[in-house]
């Protein structure tokens, strides 16, 4: 029987969506081998049952809460996709601020127009999470090897190595080499993208969360040494992944 | 000695410009910011390239590419590979000829090792078919290429055997030294060639002598003799130097993916859409990598980058010795030059070297 999928989103740009809609080649076998049951983007929903969730959006309201647990409390399998789901992405940046800072900068006088903002968090702060796919926005080949690999029932496979092995094998003159103001954060950020921004010459910005290991302190004093100073080296780092912990940094500054 | 040839260069180039009409021919190509790639080239400008550094990568990318399909799997049946029917495997083994050209003597010795581990136990066809189709023109270093290569350090600044040819500058000439018999057959179609006289000879020898006090240098980045190495690491494994080193380490692979003698790979099969066909590929793996040591179950035996670092170095300079004879690191300089956190093989072991004289690794 073909697993009955529902992809929804939560506070994002909706871009991690639009990139499943745009496989116009496989996007039909991807309706053979699947049932997509909701698909905002696409089409109106044909059942609230579903066996697999892929969700994108970083948690940014309190309403959002419990439609998130409900799609928990469904899903034999939860994906959190994109990387505002799996790590906060670039709204988590607002959490460098208090939330009372933020309403007051964009809604000025009104800031009750939005009066459930919590900070931003990833999936998992709130629900168990089963897989992730990274990237801001999602790479095509890695929501169908994720497809794959549940219809198999396999475990996906999630590069945990930072995206300087790819850098490498595709021998690109690293950007710390060439010196030219890049700060590149590949040593720290996880590969899977196929080391796109280096390639192009510009500095990955960490989209993909960091490695597990990821030794920060010695990325910093790399940074440091090609030029940058430490507080910029440090927010530069948190880009895609201040989550609720980079609100330990606020210092009210621009 | 081998036989030897002598050559004009301006003969020497059309030959090559002609083999390269007829095979692949792959040579050190500049890049940005004074780095060299393996590359395919037309002619041969890069016998005179006098800037030159190892390359990003090294020509082993030719015989072990750093990702591969190993071979290609599908269901007969109307069912998909994973529901246990019989499969149907093809395998498509590479053997495009092909001349790797201007291998300098350090990167001769790091394919000899690497023909030592695929040919070891389970000869791998992938790797064998390619190392059958390359002929390997060397070129030797008369000066070291710069101040991270410690190829003098370890016995690898020479190279004796490992390639069908191997050129020595002689200012106007090739100096042409034959290796096999492969590499004697190529000479054939090379054009006003003729074999080297006694005087040829003399100046090969004078050129090779010059050659040692032009690497005193390079050989002195190690504060030891070379074949030392295994002995300096044997009962290292506690020594404070590691948890120094392994602070800084980014623990990023790096290192291990420019290096000519690293072989590790990990394998993984990839489906289509429909489940009912696949392949098997496998690329390019570093044991300083988080999960290189990972097993099922989640256990991981070398989860700190200390613990990884140390074991490269352990690989490098006492398992692979103790297997093959050899010093598995062949002084290129090519993790040093790459590693951010700076961390610079020769160092490393002279640091050892300094705590295990000091006496404090044994407590
Ligand atoms: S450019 Fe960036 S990703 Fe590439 S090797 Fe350098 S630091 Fe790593
Ligand atoms: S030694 Fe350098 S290149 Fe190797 S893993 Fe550590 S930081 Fe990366
Ligand atoms: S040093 Fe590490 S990656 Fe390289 S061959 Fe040895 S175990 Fe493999
Ligand atoms: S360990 Fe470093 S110096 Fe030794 S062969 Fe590998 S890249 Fe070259």
């Amino acid at each position: 029987m073909k697993p009955r999928v529902g992809i929804f989103s939560l506070s994002s740009c909706e871009g991690c969506q639009l990139q499943i809609l745009n496989m116009e080649e496989e996007l039909l076998d991807l309706v053979q081998a699947i049932d997509l049951v909701s698909f905002r983007e696409a089409m109106d929903p044909i059942s609230g049952e579903y066996d697999i969730a892929l969700v994108e959006g970083a948690v940014t309201r309190e309403s959002e809460i419990p439609v998130l647990q409900e799609i928990r409390r469904k899903a034999d399998v939860l994906v959190a996709m994109g990387a505002c789901a799996a790590a906060a992405g670039v709204i988590g940046l607002r959490n460098l601020r208090s939330p009372e800072e933020n309403l007051r900068r964009v809604y000025g006088e009104h800031p009750d127009v939005a009066d459930d903002v919590t900070v931003a968090r990833p999936l998992d702060e709130v629900v168990e999470v089963d897989y992730y796919i990274r990237s801001c926005p999602i790479d095509r080949d890695e929501f169908l090897h994720l497809i794959k690999s549940l219809l198999m029932g396999k475990e996906p496979y999630d590069p945990n190595y930072p995206v300087c092995v790819e850098c490498r094998i595709d021998e690109n003159v690293c950007l710390y080499d060439l010196n030219d103001g890049e700060f590149c954060q590949g040593p720290v950020t996880r590969a899977g993208c196929g080391a796109l921004c280096p390639g192009f010459g510009s500095a990955c910005m960490g989209c993909r969360g960091l490695v597990d290991d990821a030794n920060v302190e010695s990325m910093i004093d790399i940074m440091v040494e090609a030029g940058i100073d430490e507080r910029e080296a440090r927010r530069r780092l948190e880009l895609f992944h201040a989550g609720p912990e980079g609100k330990k940094n606020d210092n009210g500054e621009d | 000695m081998d036989t030897a040839k002598v050559v004009g260069k301006p003969a020497f180039a059309s030959f090559i410009e002609r083999q390269a009409e007829e095979v692949s021919v792959v040579a050190p190509v500049a890049r940005a910011a004074g780095e060299f790639s393996y590359g395919e080239v037309q002619d041969a400008s890069s016998l005179e390239e006098e800037e030159y550094i190892p390359t990003l990568s090294s020509p082993k990318k030719y015989l072990l590419p750093p990702q591969e399909a190993l071979f290609r799997f599908s269901s007969p049946a109307d069912s998909a590979v994973h529901e246990g029917e019989e499969l149907e495997y093809t395998a498509d083994v590479e053997q495009k000829r092909r001349i790797l050209l201007a291998v300098r003597p350090c990167d001769i010795a790091a394919i000899h090792r690497m023909d030592q581990v695929f040919s070891d136990t389970e000869p791998d066809p992938h790797y064998l078919a390619r190392r059958r189709a390359a002929i390997i023109i060397g070129l030797d270093c008369l000066e070291p290429c710069d101040e991270l290569a410690f190829c003098a350090a370890v016995g690898t600044s020479d190279a004796d055997e490992g390639f069908d040819l191997l050129l020595t500058d002689l200012g106007e000439d090739w100096l042409v030294r034959v290796g096999t018999d492969q590499g004697a057959e190529l000479l054939e179609e090379c054009q006003e060639i003729r074999d080297a006289t006694e005087q040829d000879l003399q100046r090969l020898k004078d050129v090779v002598q010059a050659k040692e006090k032009v690497f005193r240098k390079c050989q002195e980045r190690l504060d030891f003799p070379g074949e030392d190495i295994p002995e300096v690491l044997e009962g290292s494994e506690d020594s404070p130097v590691w948890d120094e080193y392994g602070d800084r380490c980014l623990g990023c692979g790096r290192c291990n993916l420019v290096c000519p003698t690293c072989f590790c790979f990990d394998v993984e099969d990839t489906v289509s859409l429909d489940l009912k066909e696949g392949e098997r590929t496998r690329r390019w793996d570093g044991c300083t990598l988080l999960e290189f040591a990972a097993v099922a179950g989640g256990e991981n035996f070398r989860r700190e980058r200390s613990d990884r670092l140390r074991h490269m170095f352990l690989h490098k300079g006492k398992y692979g010795p103790e297997r093959y004879g050899d010093l598995y690191c062949i002084g290129c300089g090519r993790c040093a030059r790459t590693c951010l956190a700076g961390i610079d093989h020769p160092e490393v072991y002279n640091a050892l070297m300094r705590h295990r004289d000091k006496g404090d690794d044994h407590g």
